[in-house]
């Protein structure tokens, strides 16, 4: 995919919605990566002190995971489904981004079998990482 | 706290294993109307979060989490189901252990590092 899916299209890719949306670019989906994006708004659920905190980093992650699992079941027409976290692992926060800034996340697929998807993600600002690490995403089937 | 009124702490004791925090759940959290429409179910960072917020209670000053070695979430909680749970946490230095359960069952642990 060369288009990108941004904003409130993406809605039709995740279940989250205000206050908890996380996530506003899609982009560049291959079978086993993407790449995702946030702009941070000083609104944001998860900012203190004018900066994304840790748990806003990581459901930023966690909802790219969702966005890329959104996009398979969208393509075929489906409604994206409930997504949860099931382990996070090997994850470092190097820094708390400012409002205003960009998330820059580079997802891979690392395995997936049963519902469950294993994945490396590593985020960016202004080219420097300031999150990266592996989470399992367990897909509520119907 | 981070995310208003997701958490109200109850009790506190300290015990041999570290401290254990009596939490209650609050349905009427805002995050729940995106988390999910027409079905709550509190986000694990949020989870993660609260563990972290009761582990500054300890600490006596704000922390950072650093790292996250791992972070199993074995079992759903919703604010519903779980209105009351039980938060234990261990800072040594700079490592935290964490989990968050009721009784015998356990729906989080956690293994990371604060600064």
């Amino acid at each position: 995919m060369s288009r990108e899916i941004t904003d409130e299209t993406l809605f039709n890719l995740i279940p989250q919605r205000p206050p908890i949306v996380m996530v506003d670019l899609l982009r560049n989906v291959t079978a086993d990566a993407a790449q995702t994006g946030l702009l941070i708004r000083p609104t944001n659920i998860f900012i203190q002190d004018g900066h994304l905190q840790e748990p806003g980093l990581i459901e930023h992650i966690a909802q790219s995971a969702a966005a890329f699992a959104g996009y398979k079941g969208y393509s075929q027409g489906l409604p994206p489904k409930l997504g949860y976290i099931g382990e996070i692992k090997k994850m470092h926060i190097h820094a708390l981004p400012e409002a205003g800034k960009r998330l820059e996340t580079q997802l891979n697929v690392l395995g997936e079998a049963g519902g469950i998807t294993l994945l490396a993600a590593q985020t960016s600002v202004d080219g420097q990482v300031v999150a990266e690490g592996q989470m399992k995403i367990f897909l509520k089937e119907d | 706290m981070l995310i208003e009124d997701f958490y109200e702490v109850i009790s506190r004791r300290d015990d041999a294993e570290g401290t254990l925090f009596d939490v209650a759940l609050k349905p009427e959290c805002k995050v729940y109307e995106g988390h999910f429409p027409g079905e709550p179910v509190a986000p694990g960072v949020c989870n993660i979060q609260m563990l972290k917020e009761c582990a500054e209670q300890v600490a006596g000053r704000r922390l950072t989490l650093t790292s996250i070695q791992q972070c199993r979430m074995t079992r759903l909680i919703t604010p519903t189901a779980c209105p009351k749970l039980e938060v234990r946490v261990r800072l040594d230095g700079e490592n935290l252990v964490g989990t968050i359960g009721l009784g015998e069952d356990y729906y989080l642990t956690l293994k990371g590092t604060v600064a």
